[in-house]
């Protein structure tokens, strides 16, 4: 059986810009991912500010999860938002890579990474 | 010496978990690495949905042939379907440059197969789509 699991975490910083974190765990493929679809779509009309999607838990991507991935970042753009991908298992970081968009799909390879990039990035915006 | 399985699916998305256990119990039992794993699974998901949506124009039940071959660390996949003639090496490569807003959300199943693939040989036999798929695997 196919399960797939969404934790949705609470910002770290309260004071910051809007942050949203989902956790997967199990599988994204074509018996899941209509559940992450009902629990994604609503956060993205949220239009968090970031986005970052935890996949330290996530042992299976199909090409149906990507294409959630992509219409995310692509939501996330157009009203000039960010999205972030972290914890990546070594199978689901080959299709990452296979799928290009590096630029648009930013993977982080932890929690410390993606910190001081949000860190680095929110003192940009304040010069 | 190489190891054979075979085994078959109607073209129904419910099908697709139970053949996936199926494959990941046997590559475990003949001490597979998880490239393996990953590429039997991934090559019958989007194959098999392939199939699904876009093989057939009758609502009947068809048959779905998926065999594999294990041994001297390489994997190959053949996926046999009475579909519509279907050659998807034909299809152009997305461009996976482009910026995120103007990629197509569309082609991604096979472009991945592709990708993680060593080669893909496809024919037209007997009035069966057969798609093989041979990937190297490393320790």
């Amino acid at each position: 059986m196919s399960t797939l699991t969404i934790t949705a975490r609470p910002q770290q910083n309260p004071a910051g810009p809007s942050e949203v974190t989902l956790a997967l765990a199990g599988n994204l493929d074509n018996s899941t991912v209509a559940t992450f679809e009902a629990q994604l779509l609503p956060v993205l009309a949220g239009q968090p500010q970031q986005m970052i999607l935890d996949l330290a838990a996530l042992h299976f991507l199909t090409s149906a999860g990507i294409r959630l991935f992509l219409i995310a970042a692509k939501q996330q753009k157009r009203h000039g938002g960010h999205i972030a991908f972290v914890n990546l298992q070594p199978q689901i970081k080959e299709v990452f890579k296979i799928m290009g968009s590096i630029q648009d799909l930013r993977i982080f390879k932890d929690q410390a990474e993606l910190d001081a990039y949000l860190l680095a990035r929110q003192h940009t915006y304040q010069q | 010496m190489a190891t054979h399985l075979t085994l078959h699916v109607n073209n129904a998305a419910s099908e697709i978990p139970g053949a996936t256990a199926v494959v990941t119990r046997w590559l475990a039992e003949h001490h597979a690495p998880p490239a393996a794993d990953y590429f039997a699974c991934l090559a019958i998901e989007e194959l098999v949905t392939n199939c699904i949506k876009y093989g057939y124009d009758d609502a009947r039940d068809h048959r779905i042939g998926i065999e594999l071959k294990y041994g001297q660390a390489e994997l190959t996949i053949t996926v046999t379907d009475d579909g519509h003639p279907f050659n998807p090496l034909d299809r152009p490569e997305p461009d996976v440059n482009l910026p995120v807003e103007d990629r197509p959300i569309g082609g991604l199943g096979i472009h991945l197969l592709r990708k993680m693939a060593n080669r893909i040989d496809y024919a037209w036999v007997n009035g069966h789509n057969r798609l093989t798929l041979h990937k190297k695997l490393g320790p």
